[in-house]
C-alpha cells in the first residue's frame, strides 16, 4: 500500500525537469515535498497517477507498475486516488455541488440522495456549508482550492495526493486544512503526499518531508531529522536565505 | 556552411515528423474515442445535452443562411436564364444546387465555426486549466465524457439541421420566384420536380453526417492539444475553424466523385 | 438538462424528418391511401424507362412504373405499373414508351393501338397474364441518339458519295437527285409549319429554326440551279436505292435531327455541310456537261443503301411522332 518512485526522469522539451527522482511513501504516513518554486512538484506528483508518463524509471502503486497498467486497470487505481489540484481544477460549467459529487457518480451502489449527503458532509469538512450552488466562477481563490479538496475527500480514497492545500488561505482556513489532513490520516488510515510551500504546516502534519532539489531528492526524514540537518541547500530553504543556496555545491 | 546546407532538409524532415504526429494523435483520439463508445454510462447522460447544443441552437443560424441562399439563387437563376431557357429551371436550379451543395455545405461551414470553435475553445479551457486531468483522476474517460457526446451529437443532428436548411433554402427560393419574380408556383414546382430524386435527399443527409463527424472531431481533437494558457486556447480554436472547413470541401468533392455519378 | 430542452430537441428532430420525409414524397409525387391498379406491359425492350417514370394517359400521367423485370424465358421485358386513377382504358389498349422529355427522362403512354398501326406492338401470349392483372403489349419509341448516330454516319458516306460522283454520274441520277431536292424542300416546309405552329411554346428555337430553315431552302434552291443544268444533260432512270439515300440523308435525316436534337450550332454544320455537297453537285455538273465519268462505283455501294433504308423507316416514325407530339421535342430545343 505504499508508493514508489524509483529513478524517474522527465523532461518538457530541451528543459529535463526530474533528473533521477526517486522517493518512497509508506503505507499510512503523510510525506510533505518542499523546494522551490518551478522545480518540479506538481510534475512528480502527477506521475503517481500517470497524469504524466515518465521518459525513464519506474512507479509503484499499491504494488502495481503504474506504467504497466491497462486503461481499465488505470481507472480502478485512480478510483483509489483523489488528488488535489495546484489551482483547484473545478469543472467550470458545474455548480460546487456536482464538482464534489463527479467522483461518487462512477462507483455502483451510490444514489443521488446518499451523493448528497455525502458532499454536503465534504463541503461542511472544508467550511463551505452552503456554496453548493454556487459555480466556481463565483468563488473566491481560497474558496475554490477548498472545494477542490472537498471533491478529493469525497469518495474517501486510500490514497491522497495535495498539491499545495493551503497555498492562498488564511492562518485560520489553513488550520482547518492541516486539522482535515492529519483527520484523514488518523481515522481512514490515508496515505497523503503534500506539496506545501509552509514549512509551519510541513512541520506539523507530516510523518516525514522530502525535499526536492534539481530534479532529485536533495532530503529525506522526520520532521526533526529536517530540523537538525546540516546541508546547506537545505537549511538555506527553510530559513528562507538564498545566500546559502546559492554557495551550495 | 554545412549547418546552413542541411537547414532546408532538417526543416523539411521537421515538417514531415510533425504532420506525422499529429496524424498519430488524431488517430490516437479516434481509436480512444472509438473504445470510449462502449462506456454507455458516462456519455449517455450528456448526450442530449449536446444535442440541444449542437444542434437545435443551431438551426436559427443555419434557417438563416438558407433563407438568403436560397433567395439569391432564385434572383440569380433567373437572371442567366431569361431569354434563353425557360423559367421554370429556376426551381430546378434551387432544389438541386440547395439539396445537393449549398444546404449541407454552407451550414456545415458555419456549424465549423459556431460549433466546432466552441467545442474547442471548452475543451482546450478544460485542458489547460487542468480539468481535463481532473477528469482522469476521478476515473472519467474524457474521451468518453467530452468527446463522444458531442462527436455524437454532431453526427446525428448535423443532417436535421441541414434538412431544414434544404427545406428552408427551396422555400425561400419558391416564394422569391413567386413574389420577386413573377413566377407562378407551378412553374417554379414543375422544374423542382423535373429531376428531383429521392437519392438527392440521402446525399444531403450522408454529407452532413459526414461533415458533423468532421467538425466535432476536429474541434474536439484541436480541444485536446492545446497547451499555453489563454493564447493556445484562441490558437486551437482558429485552426480547428480552419482545418475543419478545409476538410468539409475536400469530403464535399469526394462525395461528388463518389456517389454522383 | 431541463425537460423544456429534452423536448425541444424531439421537437426539431421529429419536425426535420417530416420534413424530409414528406418533402420527398411530396416532390415525386407519391399516393397513399388511395387504390392503385395495376397493369403490366410486355415489350421487347424498355430502353431508357425506369422504375417511377410516369404512366400517362391522352396526355394526362395516370400512373407510375413500379418495376421492370426480364421475362425467364428472355423473350421480352414485363413491365409492372401502377395505375393511380381508375381510367377505363381502352380494349385495344397498347403502350408506348417513349422519351417524356429530353432530358432523358422517358414515359410509358397508354393508347389505342388502332391509332397507331404502324407500331409493331408486342404480340402479348395468352399465357402471359397471371392472377388477374392486365397485361398490354408495348413498342419502344426508336432512340433518338441511336438515329441521330446513324444518320450522322449515314451523311458521312453521303459526303463519300459525292465525291465518287465526280468520277461516276449518268442522266438518271441527276434526275432522282433533283426529285431528292424537292424532298428537301417539301421536308423544309414541313418543319417550318410545325416550328410555326410551335412558336407559342418555344420563341428561341423558333428563331433558330427560322434561320436555318431558310438557309436548307436557300441551299436547295442553289442545288435546284445544278440540277437544272444536269436535267438537260442527262436523263436516264436507275440508281433508286441511292437516291433515297442522298434525298433523305442530305435533306430530312440531317436536318430533322438537327432541329430535333436542337442546338442551333449542330443545325449550322450541317447546313455548312450540306453547302459544301451541293458546291461539289456543281461542279460534277460542270464536269458532266463537258462528258467525263461513270457510274460503275456508286452502283456498287449496296450495303450503305440498306442500312440507310432501315434509319429512314425509324426516321419515318420518328417524324410522325415529332408531328403528334411535337412539345416533347421542342422542349429540348432550348438547350
Ligand atoms: N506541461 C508542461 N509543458 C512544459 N513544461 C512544463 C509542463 N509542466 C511543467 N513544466 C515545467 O516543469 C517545471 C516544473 O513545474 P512544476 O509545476 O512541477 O513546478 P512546481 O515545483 O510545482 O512549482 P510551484 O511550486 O510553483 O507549483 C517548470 O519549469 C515548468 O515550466
Ligand atoms: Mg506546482
Amino acid at each position: 500500500m505504499s508508493i514508489r518512485l524509483i529513478d524517474v526522469h522527465k523532461a518538457f522539451g530541451p528543459k529535463q525537469v526530474l533528473k533521477g527522482f526517486s522517493l518512497e511513501i509508506r503505507e499510512g504516513q503523510t510525506l510533505s515535498i518542499i523546494g522551490g518554486s518551478g522545480v518540479g512538484k506538481s510534475v512528480a506528483l502527477k506521475h503517481v497517477i500517470r497524469l504524466l508518463e515518465p521518459d525513464q524509471g519506474e512507479i509503484w502503486v499499491d504494488g502495481r507498475n503504474v506504467a504497466t497498467l491497462s486503461r481499465e486497470e488505470l481507472y480502478e487505481l485512480r478510483r483509489e486516488v483523489g488528488y488535489v489540484f495546484q489551482f483547484a481544477a473545478l469543472f467550470d460549467s458545474m455548480t460546487v455541488h456536482d464538482n464534489v459529487g463527479m467522483g461518487l457518480k462512477r462507483i455502483p451502489g451510490w444514489t443521488r440522495g446518499r451523493i448528497s449527503e455525502r458532499v454536503e458532509e465534504c463541503l461542511h469538512l472544508v467550511d463551505l456549508d452552503g456554496y453548493g450552488e454556487r459555480f466556481p466562477a463565483e468563488l473566491s481563490g481560497g474558496q475554490r482550492k477548498r472545494a477542490g479538496l472537498a471533491r478529493a475527500i469525497a469518495t474517501a480514497p486510500k490514497y491522497l495526493l495535495y498539491d499545495e492545500p493551503t497555498t492562498g488561505l488564511d492562518p485560520v482556513t489553513s488550520a482547518v486544512i492541516n486539522e482535515l489532513i492529519m483527520r484523514m490520516r488518523r481515522e481512514l488510515e490515508v496515505t497523503g503526499v503534500v506539496i506545501t510551500h509552509d514549512m509551519e504546516s510541513a512541520f506539523r502534519i507530516s510523518d516525514r518531508i522530502a525535499m526536492l532539489h534539481d530534479g532529485r531528492i536533495r532530503f529525506e526524514g522526520t520532521p526533526d531529522q529536517l530540523r537538525e540537518t546540516q546541508d546547506p541547500v537545505v537549511r538555506g530553504f527553510i530559513e528562507g536565505r538564498p545566500d546559502l543556496l546559492e554557495v551550495a555545491p | 556552411m554545412r549547418v546552413s546546407l542541411l537547414r532546408p532538409v532538417e526543416a523539411v524532415g521537421g515538417a514531415v515528423l510533425s504532420s506525422v504526429a499529429t496524424v498519430g494523435r488524431a488517430g490516437y483520439l479516434a481509436v480512444g474515442a472509438v473504445r470510449a463508445l462502449r462506456k454507455g454510462s458516462i456519455w449517455g447522460p450528456h448526450l442530449l445535452a449536446q444535442m440541444a447544443k449542437i444542434g437545435v441552437d443551431s438551426v436559427p443560424i443555419a434557417i438563416f443562411i438558407a433563407l438568403f441562399t436560397g433567395v439569391v439563387l432564385a434572383l440569380q437563376a433567373s437572371y442567366t436564364f431569361t431569354g434563353a431557357v425557360p423559367l421554370y429551371f429556376v426551381g430546378t436550379l434551387v432544389g438541386k444546387t440547395m439539396v445537393l451543395e449549398l444546404g449541407p455545405v454552407l451550414t456545415g461551414l458555419a456549424l465549423s465555426g459556431r460549433v466546432g470553435a466552441n467545442i474547442a475553445a471548452e475543451i482546450g479551457t478544460m485542458r489547460v486549466t487542468e480539468q481535463v486531468d481532473a477528469l482522469e483522476t476521478l476515473a472519467y474517460d474524457p474521451n468518453a465524457y467530452l468527446v463522444v457526446p458531442r462527436v455524437l451529437a454532431g453526427a446525428l443532428m448535423f443532417p436535421i439541421v441541414v434538412l431544414l436548411a434544404d427545406a428552408v433554402g427551396v422555400l425561400a427560393g419558391w416564394l422569391t420566384s413567386m413574389y420577386l419574380l413573377d413566377m407562378s408556383s407551378q412553374t417554379f414546382l414543375k422544374g423542382l420536380r423535373l429531376f428531383f430524386q429521392p437519392w438527392d435527399v440521402w446525399f444531403s443527409v450522408i454529407k452532413s453526417v459526414s461533415f458533423g463527424l468532421t467538425v466535432t472531431s476536429v474541434g474536439c481533437f484541436f480541444g485536446f492539444s492545446t497547451s499555453g494558457g489563454a493564447e493556445g486556447v484562441g490558437k486551437s480554436t482558429t485552426r480547428s475553424v480552419v482545418v475543419s472547413s478545409m476538410i468539409i470541401l475536400v469530403l464535399d468533392a469526394f462525395w461528388a466523385a463518389t456517389l454522383l455519378k | 438538462m431541463s425537460k423544456g430542452r429534452e423536448l425541444l430537441v424531439g421537437f426539431v428532430i421529429i419536425i426535420a424528418v417530416a420534413v424530409g420525409v414528406g418533402g420527398t414524397l411530396w416532390l415525386k409525387g407519391a399516393h397513399w391511401g388511395r387504390a392503385l391498379v395495376p397493369l403490366e406491359i410486355l415489350v421487347p425492350n424498355v430502353a431508357e424507362l425506369t422504375p417511377g417514370d410516369a404512366v400517362v394517359f391522352r396526355g394526362v400521367r395516370i400512373g407510375r412504373v413500379s418495376s421492370i423485370e426480364v421475362e425467364p424465358d428472355g423473350q421480352a421485358v414485363r413491365v409492372s405499373v401502377n395505375l393511380e386513377k381508375t381510367v377505363k382504358l381502352p380494349e385495344d389498349a397498347g403502350a408506348v414508351l417513349a422519351p417524356e422529355s429530353m432530358f432523358g427522362d422517358w414515359q410509358a403512354e397508354i393508347v389505342s393501338r388502332s391509332h397507331y398501326p404502324e407500331y409493331d406492338f408486342y404480340a402479348v401470349p395468352r399465357s402471359a397474364s397471371s392472377g388477374g392483372v392486365r397485361v398490354v403489349g408495348g413498342y419502344t419509341l426508336p432512340e433518338l441518339t441511336r438515329l441521330t448516330a446513324s444518320a450522322e454516319e449515314i451523311s458521312t458516306n453521303l459526303e463519300n458519295l459525292t465525291n465518287r460522283l465526280e468520277m461516276a454520274f449518268s442522266q438518271k441520277t441527276a434526275q432522282n437527285l433533283s426529285q431528292a431536292i424537292d424532298n428537301i424542300e417539301a421536308i423544309s416546309r414541313e418543319i417550318r409549319d410545325l416550328v410555326n405552329q410551335e412558336s407559342s411554346v418555344a420563341r428561341n428555337v423558333t428563331a433558330n429554326a427560322d434561320t436555318a430553315l431558310t438557309q436548307i431552302e436557300e441551299a436547295s434552291r442553289v442545288a435546284r440551279r445544278s440540277f437544272e443544268r444536269v436535267d438537260s444533260v442527262l436523263r436516264e432512270a436507275q440508281l433508286d436505292s441511292i437516291v433515297t439515300n442522298v434525298r433523305l440523308a442530305t435533306g430530312s435525316i440531317r436536318q430533322v435531327s438537327g432541329v430535333v436534337s436542337g442546338s442551333s450550332e449542330q443545325i449550322q454544320s450541317t447546313l455548312t455541310r450540306a453547302d459544301s455537297v451541293f458546291a461539289r453537285l456543281d461542279r460534277i455538273t460542270a464536269q458532266l456537261e463537258s462528258g467525263k465519268g461513270s457510274l460503275g462505283i456508286l452502283l456498287s455501294d449496296s450495303t450503305f443503301a440498306v442500312r440507310a433504308e432501315g434509319v429512314l423507316a425509324q426516321l419515318d416514325l420518328l417524324l410522325r411522332d415529332l408531328r403528334e407530339n411535337p412539345r416533347r421535342y421542342v422542349r429540348l430545343s432550348i438547350f
